[in-house]
């Protein structure tokens, strides 16, 4: 049973353990870092606040709430009133804010302007070398649509960057 | 590893999240191991902000959480360093360097910064010097005086700059949709300046404006301004709207781009509003939505409310006028009771009417009477946009305003005095013992009313049979049309069993068939038919509505735009336009048939 130190310590261990996965998530799905900021805090917020006492099942339980989690509330931010109202920054502005490199800004750019069902296997697959059945359960879905997905996007993603970034 | 994973890796590390929103992460897990009910974010905040403040001789970087409605949460680190240096002379008037100065870490800032982020406000402290204002009073002020509600601005950028020795703060937002609206707020603070020109008020629209009315460069309190198009006299107009306020007035400039003041409003800050009555309320959206019939102007109010709305009570309704094939609008009108603000202004926030009115430089409590209705509307590359209509008098003023369903401005028309004055009047008179109301329509030529006026009187109802004038005056009734326009054949049917007259009328832009029972009843053989489709033209089935039930029905072929959601553009639909008169009733039912 946690007591209040130890989800204390159990908060510190999984935000230093996949704040880069739930901010990154967070910064493909939406326009800004603030946006990314306001999402990475309410997801480990909720995490400190409803996870269960005796711990998940294993850590990849906990990753998947995470993704999961974190995926929902970027969903539910780009649908509300507030969102549709403000004017949103480009995605190339966002880029030019994290990443110092051309190459970097351009994979960032592509991925981002993929559509969701691409984007999230991409992320997941590549930059948190999550294995696509991994990443099935994680989404709901079966391995081979998982794998169809990465097939497509791939193709979309090389007539854009130049260079063969994102090989099978 | 290969170059390829070498990127996603260096990538990966570089998306992290920022310090201030680390710590405030801990510092909101640590009050709610201590607190039951700490707010989330969505209820006090979360958008982490960055700007950097500029003054003469420093530059500070600020980091706080800002609340998307309005209150003002800093992080524990970006509070620790504040208080730190002094509470908020640090915004530009303290020495400060903050390059070495260190952020405390998460769950150590004082009980101060605890306080702040619990409860969203600065308190004072007695070191705290402010001869001018702080940036967030700034902004604060700006949205309180010119109403545009704070939670609707993202600042982008904030700074002082001082201008012809008057230091303001000038901020760059988006505001309820409008783009890079510039707010300026004077904090008070007038420096000695050698110089004599000031090119703010001679070479700006804004200057040109504060001219007009007679305030000096430091007389205002806050400035809003952005650019701005309206469509009147039949072309655009584009130019610049300045709103400021200066003591208790509130003024709304629209200064095109030759410099011509095209439009001018003053209005009270602490203005009353006339007390309305039901009654009256209803007559004043009676005469706006029917404003552009030639008919009687009758309106079908489906429902009635009162809502208070961030101090603002107006009566409600859900209505129609009764020759509108269109959707129903929701009008309010605002009865004359002013309470508190509560300062979350959710009506300016998040409806297309407040948005409508803010981009018109209003404020929740400058308008006399507003609908709102349903709509679709073209874009240029021939899509359709669903969104809707927003009109509204203000100050003695007609606005329209198209918003589509994402929030953008559409388009934008005002009404100027002139083409108010071009349409159709109408004088109304309800007799409460009757509950008839009988409505003179007036064309703006007439030079006198009692020469030219059309009376367009609901004919009382009769037993026995009515003679083809009766029964003409009766379909011309429910049909709306004024007699003198028009040219019908008239025959006696009997399809319905039950004899009716039809009258075929003739206006110079539409046709209408209209059903009279003749009240005959010895030539009634089942009077309990219900009204169908035998003739030619469909006539709405389904409605329940008996032949002999009836007075008259009317209808007349029309088409509609709708979206077509198989092309995302819009397609045309007939629609059959039935007005239907019942016995007893004395209000005349719309009904639209779409024909496939």
């Amino acid at each position: 049973m946690h007591t209040e130190h130890s989800r204390r310590e159990d908060l510190e261990n999984a935000v230093r353990l996949y704040k880069k996965l739930v901010y990154g998530i967070a910064v493909h799905e939406l326009s800004s870092r603030a946006d990314a900021d306001d999402v990475f805090q309410e997801v480990f917020l909720l995490y400190f606040r409803k996870a269960p006492d005796e711990g998940f099942e294993n850590e990849q339980a906990r990753r998947s709430w995470l993704i999961k989690t974190a995926l929902n509330y970027c969903r539910r931010f780009n649908c509300s009133v507030w969102n549709t109202r403000v004017e949103k920054k480009d995605p190339e502005e966002l880029a030019a804010e994290i990443f110092d490199d051309e190459t970097e800004s351009s994979i960032f750019i592509s991925v981002k302007e993929l559509p969701e069902k691409y984007r999230v296997p991409v992320y997941l697959y590549y930059f948190e070398n999550m294995p696509a059945a991994e990443i099935a359960r994680v989404l709901g879905t079966r391995e081979s649509t998982v794998l169809s997905r990465l097939h497509r996007a791939r193709k979309k993603l090389k007539k854009q960057l130049e260079g063969e970034f994102f090989d099978g | 590893m290969d170059k390829r994973n070498e990127i996603f890796e260096r990538m990966h590390e570089k998306m992290t999240p920022s310090r201030e929103a680390e710590a405030g992460l801990f510092a909101r897990a640590d009050q709610l191991s201590g607190e039951e009910d700490t707010p989330s974010a969505a209820e006090t905040g979360g958008i982490i902000m960055s700007r950097t403040i500029k003054d003469n001789t420093h530059e500070t970087e600020l980091n706080t959480v800002r609340s998307r409605r309005g209150g003002i949460i800093a992080a524990a680190a970006a509070i620790a360093l504040v208080i730190g240096i002094g509470g908020y002379a640090a915004f530009g008037r303290g020495a400060l360097d903050t390059d070495d100065t260190p952020l405390p870490a998460a769950g150590s800032s004082s009980e101060e910064a605890h306080h702040l982020v619990a409860h969203g406000t600065v308190p004072a402290t007695d070191d705290m010097d402010v001869p001018g204002m702080t940036g967030e009073q700034a902004l604060e002020k700006a949205a309180k005086l010119l109403g545009i509600p704070i939670s609707a601005i993202s600042a982008d950028e904030r700074k002082t700059i001082t201008d012809h020795g008057i230091e303001t703060y000038s901020f760059t937002a988006v505001c309820n949709g409008m783009n890079k609206v510039t707010l300026t707020v004077p904090t008070g603070l007038i420096t000695e300046t050698d110089e004599t020109e000031d090119p703010f008020m001679t070479e700006t629209a804004a200057g040109q404006a504060l001219t007009d009315a007679g305030i000096a460069h430091d007389g205002f309190d806050a400035m809003a301004s952005y650019e701005y198009t309206a469509k009147y006299d039949n072309k655009d107009h584009s130019g610049w709207r300045i709103l400021f306020t200066a003591g208790d007035s509130r003024y709304s400039y629209f200064i095109d781009d030759t410099g011509s003041i095209v439009e001018k409003h003053v209005t009270s800050l602490n203005r009353a509003l006339h007390e309305t009555t039901e009654e009256e309320a209803k007559e004043m959206v009676n005469q706006f939505l029917n404003v552009n019939y030639k008919a009687p102007a009758m309106t079908d109010f489906q429902s009635s409310e009162k809502e208070t709305d961030s101090g603002v009570e107006c009566y409600v309704f859900k209505c129609r006028a009764m020759l509108s094939s269109g959707d129903y609008s929701t009008a309010y009108v605002p009865d004359g009771t002013l309470s508190a603000f509560d300062g979350d202004d959710t009506f300016m926030t998040e409806t297309a009417a407040g948005m409508a009115l803010s981009d018109a430089g209003f404020g929740h409590r400058d308008f006399d009477l507003l609908t709102v209705t349903p709509s679709v509307f073209m874009t240029e590359d021939n899509r359709s946009l669903e969104g809707f209509r927003v009109a509204f008098i203000a100050d003695g003023t007609y606005y329209f305003t198209s918003i589509d369903s994402d929030g953008k401005i559409v388009s934008r028309s005002i009404l100027s005095e002139e083409e108010q004055n071009r349409l159709p009047g109408r004088e109304y008179n309800y007799d409460e013992d009757t509950k008839v109301t009988t409505v003179t329509a007036i064309t703006p030529e007439d030079t006198s009313s009692a020469e030219s006026s059309q009376s367009l009187n609901m004919p009382a109802e009769k037993d026995g049979k009515l003679t083809e004038e009766e029964a003409l005056e009766l379909a011309l009734y429910v049909a709306g049309v004024p007699r003198e326009y028009v040219e019908y054949e008239s025959h006696t049917i009997e399809q319905y069993e039950v004899e009716c007259y039809l009258f075929s009328i003739n206006t110079a832009s539409s046709r209408y068939e209209v059903v009279v029972p003749t009240g005959d009843a010895s030539k009634d053989r089942e009077p309990d038919k219900l009204i169908d489709n035998s003739l030619e033209g469909p006539v709405p089935q389904g409605t329940g509505v008996k032949v002999s039930e009836v007075r008259a029905f009317a209808w007349t072929m029309g088409e509609k735009q709708v979206a077509d959601p198989d092309t995302g553009g819009v397609k045309t639909v007939k629609v059959c336009n039935t007005s239907l008169l019942c016995k007893g009733q004395n209000y005349v039912d719309i009904i639209d048939v779409d024909v496939q």
